[in-house]
């Protein structure tokens, strides 16, 4: 099913982050991974994927650098410090508004998933 | 690859997203970057089974439209001026202006000479400015060595008149920036790029020495050094920071050893003695700071100096600083060190602020060179015994063409550093075992 743009916009920079948690990763590996790991509900394009990249990079999140990789130079990103921080914030900013949705939905009480 | 065909879809959709960012210098980052993503997905529909023509279609359309993917890359990638050191550098030479007026009461002529070094020095400063200063990262050891050649040349050719800065000493001041670009190009050379180092530093040093100016060869080794010992903490370096700093120290060692060696020659066995202790040479070494610390002595906070219709020779060109105060108090002189204060303050923030390798090279590079001429500067005018044989110019208020030009070119390669923060980008290559 596809999802509504809106919905996901919001939380594209920190899927990102998440992503760059485990390990540095360039664009086009960025897309595949979080396919992969969304059962192909989240198809990032890469017009989408680079103007947040090199925000987040403006804001000191990530960091980028060339590393050759599959016999040329690719752009790595890493998550910096700062980007770490950033992400537990929009975690728990998330965390908050996904459980205050859920709640709603069941009608004000608090869901507890078996 | 189709991505290179000059009138494919992918280097059509290319064309039209750089076509769509307003500063030049972002667009080649974004292309390489864009493109290299279109070889992946291409790369990919292909080993699924697509024909090239299809896979590089179908991968221009998965990037989304190329008008609006560009005007947000433009929304990112744009200048950032450096205004509060643009303000600073023109307080510098507004107030560089107004000194050299004021001291040398200059007539109709000479203020448009004034006028005119007002506008070389920010001419010199925005023509570095706007100038791509990642050639330094990208032909280091080019520089290098034509600025080796060139000192050696001018030490030839061009003897030092009278007394003061030649142009040989300004080519030697641009050693520091030369040796940042070889640094930050040793991060990918292994031991062929350390031994580049030392051998560019080794060479600076010597020339410094052969020039025969102490306060020279400080100005000189003393930026190269912190440089070599920044890189080497770094890393840059990489397994050999430990040669490196060795070989670095030992350049520099040598050349201080060499440089005392020159001095306690039996003809000049006393000279170093009457160099550090002018006032035991009142007649000799000791006349010109007894001269100035004349002019200083009745000088007052605001206001012209007590006893000010005594006559001094000392040139006001040469001592600037020391005629402002004594004609309008020693308030010029706060008033200077504050804008000083101001640039250097500054200019350490925003290079520990930057992203770039380069462009913190290049500004460490330049800080040092600016600080150390206005110290010595400063304490030659203030009649600090052996510092008034310095001849150093005071950066931005001195009346020399050359030194206007010099250091505001400098000012303008930090500028340009910081302004291209966001889009220099430092390769890094793993290096290959030695």
């Amino acid at each position: 099913m596809a999802i509504d743009r809106s919905l996901i916009s919001g939380s594209t920079a920190m899927l990102l982050l998440k992503l760059l948690e485990k390990r540095d990763m360039y664009g086009y590996e960025m897309i595949e991974e979080l396919a992969r790991l969304s059962d192909n509900t989240f198809a990032l394009k890469a017009g989408t994927l680079y103007p947040l990249l090199h925000t987040l990079e403006q804001k000191g999140h990530v960091s980028a650098y060339d590393k050759p990789e599959g016999g040329r130079a690719r752009r790595f990103y890493h998550l910096t410090d700062s980007g770490q921080r950033e992400l537990a914030c929009r975690q728990e900013e998330w965390s908050q508004f996904s459980g205050a949705v859920e709640m709603v939905l069941n009608g004000g009480e608090l869901c507890v998933c078996q | 690859m189709s991505v290179n065909e000059k009138n494919g879809a992918a280097r059509q959709y290319l064309n039209t997203v750089c076509a769509q960012l307003r500063w030049k210098r972002a667009r080649e980052i974004v292309e390489y970057e864009l493109e290299g993503h279109l070889l992946d997905q291409q790369q990919a529909y292909i080993s699924e089974g697509m024909e090239p023509s299809a896979a590089e279609a179908e991968a221009v359309r998965q990037m989304g439209d190329p008008v609006e993917v560009g005007a947000q890359l433009d929304a990112v990638h744009r200048p950032a001026p450096p205004w509060a050191m643009f303000g600073i550098f023109a307080a510098l030479l507004l107030s560089g202006l107004l000194m050299r007026v004021l001291v040398t009461e200059v007539g109709q002529r000479s203020l448009f000479n004034q006028l005119f070094l007002l506008f070389i020095g920010a001419a010199a400063m925005l023509g570095v400015y706007f100038a791509d200063f990642s050639i330094l990262g990208k032909y280091p050891r080019h520089i290098a060595g034509t600025l080796v050649g060139a000192q050696l040349l001018s030490l030839i050719l061009f003897s030092r008149p009278d007394g003061n800065p030649s142009v040989t000493q300004y080519l030697l001041m641009l050693s520091p920036v030369a040796l940042a670009g070889l640094i930050f190009n040793a991060r990918n050379s292994g031991r062929k790029g350390a031994l580049w180092c030392c051998g560019a530093f080794a060479a600076y040093s010597l020339l410094a020495v052969a020039d025969g100016f102490w306060s020279g060869i400080i100005a000189v080794m003393l930026p190269c050094l912190l440089l070599m010992v920044y890189g080497s903490r770094r890393g840059y370096f990489g397994r050999h920071r430990l040669l490196t700093l060795v070989l670095g120290c030992g350049a520099t060692v040598f050349s201080l050893v060499l440089t005392l060696l020159l001095c306690v020659s039996p003809t000049k066995s006393n000279i170093l003695a009457r160099i550090l202790d002018p006032m035991s040479d009142p007649q000799g070494f000791g006349w010109l700071p007894l001269r100035v610390r004349e002019l200083l002595d009745g000088a007052q906070f605001i206001g012209l100096a007590e006893g000010a219709q005594q006559v001094c020779n000392i040139p006001k060109n040469d001592y600037i600083l020391t005629w402002t105060i004594h004609r309008t108090g020693w308030l010029s002189l706060v008033v200077i060190l504050v804008l000083f204060c101001a640039l250097l303050g500054a200019g350490i923030i925003f290079c520990r602020r930057q992203r770039s390798v380069l462009g913190g090279l290049a500004s460490r590079a330049v800080l040092p060179v600016l600080a150390l001429q206005t110290v010595f500067y400063i304490a030659a005018n203030l009649g600090l015994g052996f510092m008034t044989l310095v001849p150093y110019t005071l950066p931005f208020f001195s009346g020399s063409a050359l030194s206007m030009v010099f250091n505001s070119a400098l000012v303008g390669l930090m500028l340009s550093a910081l302004r291209s923060d966001s889009v220099i980008r430092d390769s890094y290559t793993e290096v290959a075992a030695a």
